[in-house]
């Protein structure tokens, strides 16, 4: 070991301090290079994401922006420069209505999912932590599904030949098939809520799932009882949660199209189905497009006041 | 703390949500099985006739390859980009927040607004609408917040001395990312891949607005539940079902495999 | 070739307002084993990382083997890192670990082996090529990130905290590894902890390290029994001190100090001291001796009465408290049983003594404990220049 450690210290003076060099010298050069001018490889990084993003995010409502100012004609759509759209939105009962209508169709799906979803999300938190990802998965595997196919799966169940009614027929609890199950607000809010209760569930869950033992025990040892413990300490600790599931809800809520146009009949139509109408049936795109707007605007608005109250990034564990 | 009887409230309404969650799929999986040509009960026995028509449908293989073309697609190009976007963000840089906000802002866009305004954009540039043009955008764009959420909060996990340790052996910062941060993050990417797979595999409202004459699975579906009713419809959803489930099982399976993550699941277990 | 294998010459790293290491200047020998030692904060961490090329010196050089470092990025140093946290590799063995330096460097593979088995003997870990880090204790992980590190053959091999996380028995026991490893390979180490006992065993010399300066630079006798200002006093050991006055100088060099409480107490000089000056007298526990009557010829010499009694096993900590003046401490070795004649229980009035040369006098220094340039300071031993 003496003679190895001789040669070590011999073979070191010799030595340049700089490692010989074993890559190509190109490589060398580029990566110094990337290191002088930092902000160019920071750049290179994010190009492609920003390129993306511009194609699919601003650009486009740029566009709804644009046409929203256009006038719908017979032989296509031409500059307008006008608050025409606009004004015949405001001045309309009927869409105005319909997007009052949908505001209250989402905040109803939005509540009910709270109320169910909060006790549920305070189930698995409370679960043994080996069943957790277990159990979490399975919440989330409905979710992984397409929300068409969950939508289309409460036709065969709420229909007057479905199996809600045929259980009621069979049991002779009523003699006709209800029909008021399917194709109306009612079904339309309760296929909302199963669909987008992984939303809720979740955020409230990963919340809860944080919450510190030690701190309901330091209540308890300060003569909180366990309702007081959870009024005082669990809940306003898993708020960022409830806020985050209210948001990602609702806005899923407000912006449904598929689930009102399949199983909402007449009825139970929403702010969605018209806006899709302009560019189907009616196809009036200018006017769409004052729809399409007002449609973020809405859940723009609610993002903000959110976000007012806490800091939603957190919720969702992405650091900013 | 909770008294048994709490435990087991909450437990039977668990089970309650649970059945609440499951039973509408249950229900379509189990009468895709039905003989009958209502698609819903009385049941006629068990049969697998819908799936024989389904496999004899051409049509509905020409849409799936689509499907499958256009996820894959997806998969790489979300993962790709989200990958360099969530390595950017390891730096701290001007603007850093505001550009994560935008980034983020797909997620909470309403798709029915985004498909609508793609349009008015392919359609005002000229682009005809096609597969793996104007609808492979509306499904990166879709996919890439998930994804790079994804792997931002993985990269979030590494530990980053490990790369200085390696540089400090010698490897520069390629052979850094090579040798010791892909192979740690792998797991993560792979699933991230696989999960943006599954969302371009169901996507539809956007598809709805930026496809052309081709159809997706999704679309085809609509237009079946459109025009007539059948039971094959249900062997189609579940099939579907049971492809995006068995994905992200697989995506599950692989953050097993992590290398880091499974060797210290196994320590765990050693040493008790 | 320069003698000193790792320079800092007036290197300061500023993160915005905040200087993280200010003007720091010093030499490192050849196969020396310096400790940067200090709280959290005081630049010592910065200082390795900036050796290492994690870092780069806002202002200043860095001088290795007589070449400046600037802007070489860590990969092409030849200076290694024992990382405070191991930072092994979780996804490759213990093997492919230790290796990875000489793969970067394209060593043939039979050279690699057995460069690997030398290293493994050499940390006394031979049969754990196949293990995985998860697999080995935390002495043992520290042992491989030792040779992971040593097999590159650095000029300097940089030490962050290794210890840190190890039970106190395991982290005795590296200390002597390390120690030993250190004295066969001969290679430079600079060790950076914050435990002192840690860099009193093991060092050649010592940099105490407070807000980015070196406040002393010098052997761990020096160190310890002439620190050169109050921090370094204050954070090494245990210290009694008395604020008071110089009162003048004796035939022997000595400082005559007047306390606040009116007590005349003598001790050597830190630098200048002019009668009159505002000073702080600091005795070292260890150095005094209790007495239950009054001892003949003590240099410096209080009464006082045993207030409390801290029995630490080998030594036992009496709490002396004096009329008018400071609860002082006072440590002895328990060299009999505790209760021999030399115990002395709580109540019982005592006479403490000690002699000028372990007593030391400097200068009090106003409010921040940060150094300005122009402060006088001993330069002690045979050390580099402290800052």
């Amino acid at each position: 070991m003496a003679v190895q450690s001789q040669e070590a210290k011999a073979d070191r003076q010799s030595q340049q301090f700089l490692q010989p060099a074993a890559r190509t010298s190109w490589r060398v050069g580029v990566l110094a290079f990337l290191h002088r001018v930092g902000w160019l490889k920071l750049l290179l990084f994010l190009l492609p994401a920003l390129v993306l993003l511009t194609v699919y995010l601003v650009i486009p409502i740029i566009m709804l922006v644009v046409m929203s100012f256009y006038k719908s004609t017979m032989f296509g759509v031409i500059p307008d420069f006008s608050w025409r759209n606009y004004q015949h939105f405001a001045s309309s009962t009927l869409f105005v209505g319909l997007l009052g209508k949908s505001v209250r169709m989402a905040i109803t799906v939005t509540v009910i999912s709270l109320l169910v979803s909060y006790p549920f999300a305070y189930f698995l938190a409370r679960v043994p932590v080996r069943f957790k990802t277990a159990l979490l998965i399975l919440v989330m595997v409905p979710f992984w599904t397409s929300y068409l196919i969950r939508t289309m799966a409460w036709l065969p169940i709420l229909g007057i030949k479905g199996v809600v009614n045929y259980s009621l027929l069979s049991l002779q609890i009523v003699s006709q098939p209800i029909e008021a199950f399917l194709f109306n607000e009612f079904s339309v809010i309760l296929t909302l809520i199963h669909i987008y209760m992984p939303y809720m569930v979740v955020p409230i869950f990963l919340s809860l799932d944080r919450l510190d033992g030690r701190l309901l025990e330091a209540a308890g040892d300060l003569g909180a009882n366990p309702l007081r413990a959870f009024w005082h300490v669990t809940l306003p600790l898993s708020m960022p949660g409830v806020i985050g599931g209210v948001v990602m809800v609702f806005i899923a809520a407000f912006g449904a199209y598929v689930t009102p146009k399949l199983i909402g009949g007449t009825s139970g139509i929403m702010f969605g189905n018209v806006l899709a109408d302009q560019y189907s049936g009616t196809f009036n795109w200018p006017f769409g497009a004052v729809l399409a707007l007002i449609m973020i605007s809405v859940v723009l608005l609610l993002l903000v006041a959110a976000s007012r109250i806490t800091r939603l990034d957190a919720v969702f564990g992405v650091r900013a | 703390m909770t008294s048994s009887r709490t435990q087991w409230l909450l437990r039977s309404y668990g089970f309650a949500v649970y059945a609440f969650l499951y039973t509408p799929i249950a229900m379509l999986v189990l009468l895709s099985f039905n003989d009958s040509t209502a698609i819903t009960l009385p049941w006629g026995g068990f049969t697998l006739r819908w799936y024989w028509a389904l496999a004899e449908n051409q049509s509905l293989f020409v849409s799936l390859k689509n499907s499958v073309i256009l996820g894959l697609a997806t998969a790489m190009l979300a993962t790709t980009i989200g990958c360099l976007a969530a390595f950017a963000f390891r730096y701290r840089f001007r603007g850093q927040v505001v550009l994560m906000r935008v980034l983020l802002l797909p997620l909470v866009i309403p798709g029915l607004t985004i498909g609508v305004a793609l349009l008015l954009l392919f359609h005002a540039a000229g682009v005809r609408p096609g597969l793996l043009t104007t609808t492979l955008v509306a499904h990166v764009g879709f996919a890439l917040p998930y994804v790079f959420v994804l792997i931002s909060t993985r990269l979030h996990r590494f530990d980053e001395s490990l790369e200085e340790a390696a540089m400090d052996l010698g490897a520069d910062e390629l052979t850094t990312f090579w040798q010791i941060t892909f192979p740690l993050i792998r797991p993560g990417i792979i699933g991230s891949a696989l999960f943006a797979f599954t969302l371009s595999f169901d996507e539809f409202i956007r598809t709805l607005f930026t496809i052309g004459n081709d159809n997706t699975l999704p679309i085809q579906i609509w237009s079946m539940l459109g025009s007539m009713v059948s039971p094959e419809l249900n062997a189609t959803a579940t099939l579907i079902v049971v492809v995006s489930v068995g994905l992200v099982v697989l995506g599950e399976l692989f953050r097993g495999t992590d290398p880091v993550m499974g060797a210290i699941k196994k320590a765990r277990e050693e040493r008790q | 070739m320069t003698e000193f294998d790792l320079e800092f010459l007036h290197v300061t790293k500023s993160f915005g307002e905040v200087h993280a290491v200010d003007d720091v200047t010093f030499q490192v020998r050849r196969g020396e084993f310096l400790s940067l030692l200090g709280p959290s904060g005081c630049g010592k961490t910065t200082s390795l990382r900036m050796v290492a090329g994690f870092e780069q010196p806002t202002h200043g050089e860095i001088r290795l083997n007589g070449r400046p470092v600037g802007g070489v990025p860590p990969y092409q140093r030849k200076v290694n890192t024992v990382f405070q946290h191991y930072g092994l590799f979780p996804h490759m063995n213990v093997f492919d670990n230790v290796a990875f330096g000489l793969r970067m460097k394209r060593v043939p593979p039979p050279r690699i082996a057995e460069g690997v088995e030398r290293m493994l003997a050499l940390v006394e870990l031979p049969h754990v090529a196949n293990r995985f880090p998860h697999q080995l204790s935390g002495g043992q992980q520290q042992r491989i990130a030792l040779a992971r590190a040593l097999i590159n053959e650095p000029t300097v091999l940089l030490l962050d905290e290794p210890l840190g996380a190890l039970d106190l028995k395991v982290r005795r026991r590296m200390q002597e590894e390390l120690k030993r490893i250190h004295r066969e390979v001969g290679v430079t180490f600079i060790y950076v902890t914050h435990d002192q006992e840690e860099a009193l065993t093991m060092s050649d010399r010592i940099a105490v390290m407070n807000h980015g300066r070196i406040e002393q630079l010098d052997t761990p006798t020096a160190i310890y029994e002439r620190p050169s200002t109050r921090f370094v006093a204050s954070f090494i050991g245990m210290t009694n001190a008395w604020q008071g006055l110089a009162d003048g100088h004796d035939a022997n060099g000595s400082v005559v100090v007047r306390t606040a409480a009116g007590v005349f107490l003598r001790g050597l000089p830190i630098g200048t001291i002019a009668v009159g000056e505002d000073v702080e007298v600091n005795v070292r526990p260890e150095k005094i001796l209790l007495s239950t009557e009054s001892p003949a010829n003590a240099e410096n010499c209080l009464q006082g009465r045993v207030v409390d009694i801290v029995y630490q096993g080998a030594y036992t900590e009496y709490h002396v408290g004096l009329p008018g003046g400071p609860t002082v401490r006072v440590v002895a070795q328990n060299q009999t049983e505790v209760c021999a004649p030399s115990f002395f229980p709580v109540d019982t009035p005592v006479f403490i003594h000690w002699t000028s040369r372990v007593t030391l006098v400097m200068p009090n220094e106003r409010a921040s404990s940060s150094v300005p340039h122009d402060r006088r300071r001993i330069t002690n031993g045979d050390a580099g220049e402290a800052t």
